[in-house]
């Protein structure tokens, strides 16, 4: 396990160049450029604005529904577009792994890192909307970066996972989008916690990206310090995922060249 | 890295292929307990199974150049795959000590949306060296590259002769401890091709290489020693020039069993044949420069071409004539016993009469053999023609490419034109 730790620590330059490399083919030849990686989660936001504060009234306390909605779909698009880029990673860059030894994991990491860019370029219209809804400035935003520190745990083991098991059964291509969309209507991200029947709420918050977005929200919007009973279970939870993951990873990499 | 003893040890290796796809239970159970099922032998087991490498053992010494040669599909190219560790053994242990470096499908990591300077960067930390190890040598790279006007182009541009320089000139200066190449010599103009050469001779001297080809003259020239391998199990492992001779006479063998297999001994019911009978040819057989009966020959080797003959009614000033053509019937060299002044007494019912090719000139290939009976040199009306009656063929350690050996020697007179 150590081995295999300080190998990944050896080839992060790799990781760095392969996630650059991502972002430069991605973006050259397009006329928005790095605009793009507004687009995706704006116009979602404008979509249940539209939805979710015109057709039908969705009760947000405190702020508007703009923030609110932009909020929880920054950091669910940074969690989906992490699992659905990272998990076709592995059979997309076969021609790399059946040709030269490097740790596996490089590959599904760089695809987070690239996300994890477009989600700090979408953070920038966060703060914007911050601003013009005139959100009080707040000590417990300096908590963010640690729930962000949860979710990319969490995303990353997912990711580990994900990529893993497409390599080799493929039927995850296809199930993949499913979950997702049905994973995104089950979590608080367009719609308070509120609007579940208080009955359902333990069950519905064992969700960890229910917690992590419910913490993003305490801190953010209502300046408060998320509570422990959000943090210690997210934190587990995620930790057991990352660790997971990784063992998974590792425990299989090497059937990768085999299987293609 | 010392300056000698073993770098490379396989230790009764076996790969299998398609063995049970692993379940998340069993490969959890399996990490945390390492040795539960490491049993597997070659034998038993699922039909799927496939095993490409059987218990193979040899070890390879700092600064040896090792070939490896043997048939498509006897597993050369997984060995290195297992070297390069891209690939585990599934029984058996592997060590390997020091970088590996890779001249297997230059290229092969390359983003073609990424310009020629980005991808050095790209393959680079892909083949293992950091950031700060790839600027010391990004220079020398691109001299050796000369693409220095095309740093700024996307690699998708380039031709394929770029891509392969740009492929070559990163993984040799990677510096590695072990380089492991295929028929990477072969690629690009011939300026590129003697550059390569250099520095893979240069490389030669400090560096130990594992090399694949199935080039057996430059297996030859640049190894120190050969390993056979015959259907995933080590045949022979040793001095180039007896391993390289033994896998030969090796191939002719099993190339002349397959022969003698497929060949139907009647006359052959698409073969062309006619003449008005007077001498017929009952048999056309092929034979080494002893007398014994051959299908397969090695470049300048002698043929000895039996035309058994059989009389059936009176004739004229009879003669013979040999073509030797190729599978779709051109002609490499045609000759009768008219032509060259060879006057053919026959006395008895039946006899045979011999040509004799000394060391053949012919490159590797299938040939045939087309052999008729004629009288006063006349073809258009013969006693007996049989068109590919036999047919034999060449195995080569031959460098050059074609159906023929020609002496020639080149050199450089400068601009004289």
């Amino acid at each position: 396990m150590k081995d295999h730790l300080m190998r990944l620590i050896r080839y992060r330059g790799l990781l760095w160049t392969l996630a650059l490399g991502e972002l430069k083919a991605r973006h050259r030849q397009t006329a928005l450029g790095v605009l793009w990686a507004l687009v995706q989660p704006v116009s979602m936001m404008l979509v249940f604005l539209t939805v979710f504060s015109v057709f039908v009234k969705v009760p947000v306390e405190g702020v508007s529904y703009a923030v609110f909605a932009y909020t929880g779909l920054l950091s669910w698009l940074f969690f989906a577009n992490s699992l659905s880029l990272g998990s076709s990673s592995i059979v997309a860059n076969m021609s790399l792994i059946t040709k030269a030894s490097f740790p596996r994991e490089v590959i599904p990491l760089s695809r987070v890192l690239t996300v994890s860019f477009d989600f700090l370029v979408g953070a920038t219209i966060l703060g914007v909307l911050l601003i013009l809804s005139e959100v009080p400035v707040s000590f417990a935003w300096l908590a963010v970066p640690g729930i962000l520190a949860i979710q990319i745990m969490f995303t990353t083991g997912l990711v580990l996972l994900v990529s893993a098991l497409y390599a080799l059964k493929r039927d995850i291509g296809s199930l993949l989008p499913l979950i997702l969309q049905i994973w995104m209507f089950l979590s608080p991200v367009v719609y308070p916690v509120q609007v579940i029947p208080e009955q359902y709420r333990t069950l519905y918050m064992v969700n960890p990206m229910a917690m992590i977005l419910e913490a993003y929200r305490n801190t953010l919007l209502r300046g408060t310090l998320p509570p422990p009973e959000l943090i210690v279970p997210s934190l587990t939870l995620a930790s057991v995922a990352l660790v997971m993951g990784y063992v998974y990873f590792k425990a299989v990499e090497l059937r990768f060249a085999d299987v293609m | 890295m010392g300056s000698s003893g073993v770098v490379i040890q396989f230790d009764d290796v076996s790969k299998c292929y398609n063995g049970r796809p692993p379940t998340l239970l069993r490969t959890f159970s399996r990490f945390f307990t390492p040795s539960i099922d490491s049993a597997g032998n070659g034998s038993g087991g699922k039909q799927s199974e496939f095993w490409v490498i059987r218990h193979l053992s040899f070890e390879v010494e700092h600064g040896e150049t090792l070939g490896i040669i043997g048939s498509n599909g006897a597993g050369k190219s997984t060995i290195l795959k297992l070297i390069a560790g891209i690939t585990a053994p599934t029984t058996g242990r592997l060590a390997v000590e020091g970088r590996v470096g890779s001249l297997i499908e230059l290229g092969a990591g390359f983003n073609q949306d990424l310009t020629g300077r980005e991808n050095i960067y790209l393959n680079a930390a892909v083949l293992g060296l950091t950031r700060r190890e790839i600027e010391q040598r990004f220079d020398r790279i691109v001299a050796f590259s000369g693409l220095k006007d095309f740093l700024d182009t996307p690699v998708k541009y380039y031709s394929s002769g770029m891509y392969a320089r740009l492929g070559f000139a990163i993984a040799v200066h990677m510096e590695a401890d072990i380089l492991l190449t295929d028929e990477i010599l072969a690629v690009g103009d011939a300026a590129f091709q003697r550059q390569c050469y250099e520095k893979f001779q240069e490389l030669k001297a400090s560096t130990t290489i594992v090399f694949v080809s199935h080039d057996l003259a430059r297996v030859k020239e640049i190894c120190t020693r050969v390993l056979w391998i015959n259907e995933g199990c080590l045949e022979r492992i040793g001095k180039p020039n007896e391993v390289v001779d033994a896998y030969l006479e090796f191939v002719r063998l099993e190339r002349e069993q397959k022969l003698k297999g497929i060949r139907p001994l009647g006359p052959e019911p698409g073969v062309r044949r006619w003449g008005s009978g007077e001498i017929e040819i009952v048999k056309v057989t092929t034979h080494d420069g002893h007398g014994q009966p051959r299908t397969v020959f090695r470049t300048c080797e002698d043929l000895i071409v039996r035309i058994c003959y059989q009389v059936h009614r009176p004739f004229r000033d009879p003669g013979f004539g040999v073509k030797i053509h190729t599978a779709d019937g051109t002609c490499i060299h045609a000759t009768n016993t008219f032509i060259r002044a060879t006057r053919v007494t026959i006395n008895a019912e039946a006899g045979a009469i011999e040509v004799r090719y000394s060391k053949l000139p012919l490159l590797a290939g299938q040939y045939w053999l087309t052999v008729g009976v004629a009288s006063e040199n006349n073809w258009s009306a013969p006693y007996d023609v049989r068109e590919s009656v036999q047919q034999f063929e060449i195995v080569t350690t031959h460098p050059s490419v074609g159906f023929i050996v020609l002496d020639h020697e080149w050199s450089v007179t400068g601009y004289v034109c």
